[in-house]
């Protein structure tokens, strides 16, 4: 019964490499190897990412004899990947899959209902967290001096390592549903919640930093309040390098703390899982409703849809926060940044701090491609896709304002973060209008593609909305496709030494984006409608 | 009101429905009757412009669902058997929403939203998030949002299901009141009693063909709806 429950969940993962998610056919063989292709690639490209880091850190740790600090860095690297990864899924996941019901309806204990629901975050965590890992492993076996025995931990610290990224996330996710569940506006309670725990987690991820760099000049001095103080990394790190021991008590603090969450879990799971709500009865007050027009009811349509849902909030608009932060730091800590900046011009003439417009428009556009508000919007329609298409709407009104909302929620932080940022790093005027409206075209970009993306590629039938979210190909096509597009924006300034000055490169980009977006909108306007109708 | 003229629609090498021809006078209720996966479905589907079809046309009042969707769209409403509606909504929300694309004006709607919503006993549940509501209110609301810009032409399918048996005495008097305003229905059902008592006239399909139409004393002639039924099954 358990192996059905875990290879369903696991079916709902990845459903949409083996069937059609547009007409529910299952795919070619040549298709879904095409599929697994694709998310090979995607995998492979990230894990360059932080094989990067890795051999960064490696190439100095490693030759001091520090593989052990080296592992820990990185170990808490896998973990927060792992957990900003699986984090969002866990309270829609656990606890708001459309099959709870039915599931609990049938002769199945509760507990191994939960048990295939926790696989499933078990699997997420596994794939986000062994992203850094992995690559740590490979650059430590080709660089370092493993041992056989540092082999064989290092490959089971992959699934140790998921282990407590799983509990991490398990228990966040049952916090939510706990305080979700007795409370009015829950959606932005939840996103509330979530945005304090990433806070708090990035807070002191980055002061742990500090402590490594430190770390690293005074080793033997803080070898040992390392051991006192943050025992639990300092054991991965050791059991990554082949120690017998470490292995053993981090392996058995996981699998301990595992079994405690899974017990707290399943003590409430049915509780959770089948409370309908404890708000207040809402009672209608009548009331003449103001007249709307189409376009503005499409619009705030969409808008209810985003705001009602915490997954929807966190996954596809995460960049938002970031962008109201980066003005907010940067104004605070002005005078330092300043002095970085007069630094800087003095160390290093040229190109670099003259490409300060081109900085903060790379900057934006990094924050505004994390936020893919159009891109699961069509398939989010689900099975109420009817109502659109039977209501007296064009298609293509549909379309744009779907567009529209992701643009309207990205453009406003980013009108904000630009002029501010602006302001404070003290850029001429031309400048700034140059850096908001590369920002301002790249978030028409990410927008039309996204949704160009999401109605190419519909997936109409989920259990949960977290399928269309985040387990989605199209996702993370349009995020690849989105850092790609920053890097070539601010990278080939530098990569072509180009002979002109950055205004004019600024303006040559501003004219690609107008471009590309134009061609977007044809493309939704023509060839998206079409697809849209036939669905 | 609707002409229906040889539709054929094909799902894949599959003909779901196969040169289907019915016409629908305004005033009449048209009872759309066959067993699962006739076709029923995807003819209401492709009156509503829901549905592409291969081959024939369909007008709703003189104009065709091909060529004028939305001028179509506006006069019609379309109410599927499993109303999936916006979760993310309240009632009233949704009701709003509905009135918004149809241009019905502030005053009208909240008159028509007071009688349907008192009619059906939804008015207390009309702040309640739909994603609280049972399958009948569903389907309740989804009828208030058909009714809300008096359609000259209705699409029910399935409309009975899920109701009580008060709402669905509600829903039948509703529907003969439009009616009685000029308005048509076209229906699909399962509840042949209701089909012989409410319609004005039937149409039996069967394998995506029509079989036999007509008033209800030309289908059944002297005999009951149910026994014409089973005996064209056969």
């Amino acid at each position: 019964m358990l192996k059905t429950l875990i290879k369903k969940q696991y079916m709902e993962l990845f459903r949409s490499y083996f069937v059609n998610q547009k007409t529910g056919q299952p795919r070619s063989h040549g298709k879904v190897i095409g599929m697994f292709v694709l998310f090979g690639f995607l995998m492979v490209f990230s894990s360059a990412m932080f094989f990067l880091v890795a051999a960064g850190l490696g190439s100095s740790l490693l030759e001091m004899g520090l593989g052990w600090l080296y592992f820990t860095i990185l170990g808490m690297l896998a973990v927060l990947f792992g957990t900003f990864g699986s984090v969002f899924n866990t309270y829609a996941g656990l606890y708001r899959a459309k099959d709870n019901d039915l599931l609990i309806s049938m002769p199945i204990p509760p507990g191994r209902i939960l048990f295939a629901r926790v696989s499933g975050v078990y699997g997420l965590s596994l794939l986000y967290s062994a992203l850094v890992w992995v690559p740590a492993c490979i650059y430590y076996w080709a660089f370092g001096s493993p041992s056989v025995i540092a082999v064989v931990f290092d490959v089971l610290l992959i699934f140790v390592i998921a282990f407590f990224v799983s509990v991490l996330t398990c228990l966040l996710g049952w916090v939510v549903a706990l305080i979700a569940g007795k409370l009015k506006n829950k959606s932005f309670v939840v996103v509330l919640i979530t945005l304090v725990f990433l806070g708090l987690y990035y807070f002191v991820c980055f002061k742990m930093s500090d402590f490594m760099t430190s770390l690293i000049a005074n080793a033997d001095a803080v070898g040992n309040t390392m051991k006192n103080w943050f025992n639990f990394l300092y054991q991965l790190g050791h059991a990554a390098v082949g120690e017998v021991v470490p292995m053993l008590i981090f392996t058995v603090i996981t699998f301990a703390l595992a079994a405690i969450c899974y017990y707290v879990l399943s003590r409430t799971f049915i509780r959770i899982a089948t409370a309908k709500t404890s708000e207040k009865k809402a009672v209608y007050v009548e009331k003449t409703a103001k007249q709307k027009g189409v376009r503005k009811a499409l619009f705030m349509r969409e808008l209810k849809h985003f705001t009602s849902n915490p997954t929807y909030m966190l996954n596809c608009g995460l960049g938002v926060a970031f962008m109201i932060a980066v003005p907010v730091l940067l104004f605070i800590n002005r005078t330092k940044v300043l002095m970085i900046i007069a630094m800087l011009s003095e160390e290093m003439p040229g190109n670099v701090m003259t490409a300060l417009p081109l900085f903060l428009a790379g900057a934006m556009a990094l924050m505004a491609g994390l936020n893919m508000i159009s891109t699961p919007s069509v398939s989010l329609e689900g099975k109420s896709l009817w109502i659109l298409r039977s209501l007296p709407v064009r298609t293509s009104t549909v379309l744009e304002e779907k567009a529209n909302l992701h643009f309207t929620i990205n453009e406003i932080p980013i009108i904000l973060a630009v002029v501010v940022s602006g302001v404070i790093l003290k850029l001429d005027a031309v400048s700034i209008i140059l850096a908001l409206l590369i920002a301002t075209l790249y978030n028409l970009f990410i927008a039309l593609f996204g949704l160009m993306m999401g109605v190419s590629r519909p997936n109409l039938i989920w259990t949960t909305e977290m399928q269309p979210i985040k387990q989605s190909t199209n996702v993370l096509l349009v995020m690849l496709v989105g850092w790609v597009m920053t890097a070539a924006i601010v990278g080939l300034y530098f990569l072509l030494k180009v002979p002109f000055s950055v205004n004019i490169y600024c303006t040559i980009w501003v004219v690609l984006l107008a471009v590309m977006d134009l061609l977007l909108l044809k493309w939704m306007r023509t060839v998206g409608v079409r697809k849209l109708e036939e669905l | 009101m609707l002409k229906i003229e040889h539709l054929t629609k094909i799902y894949s090498e599959t003909k779901a429905v196969d040169d289907l021809s019915i016409h629908i006078q305004p005033g009449e209720i048209y009872g759309f009757i066959g067993h699962n996966g006739a076709g029923k479905t995807t003819t209401l589907k492709s009156v509503a412009g829901i549905l592409q079809f291969n081959e024939g046309e369909i007008y709703i009042d003189g104009k065709s669902i091909k060529k004028e969707p939305l001028a179509c769209k506006k006069i019609t409403a379309y109410i599927p058997d499993n109303p999936d509606l916006y979760e993310f909504m309240t009632g009233i929300q949704f009701l709003n929403f509905v009135a918004d694309v149809f241009e019905v004006p502030a005053e009208v709607r909240q008159a028509r939203i007071h009688e349907y919503a008192e009619k059906l006993e939804l008015t207390e549940h009309l702040a309640q998030s739909i994603s609280s509501y049972s399958h009948g209110m569903k389907q309740k609301l989804a009828l208030i949002s058909g009714w809300i810009h008096e359609p000259k032409l209705v699409i029910m399918d399935e409309p009975f299901v899920g109701l009580d048996p008060k709402a669905a005495f509600t829903m039948k008097e509703m529907m003969r009141e439009l009616c009685d305003r000029g308005s048509a229905i076209f229906f699909s059902t399962h509840v042949l009693e209701v089909a012989e008592k409410l319609c004005d006239k039937v149409a039996i399909i069967k394998s995506g063909q029509l079989i036999r139409s007509g008033t209800m004393e030309e289908v059944r002639g002297d005999e009951s709806l149910e026994s014409v039924f089973l005996e064209l099954e056969d």
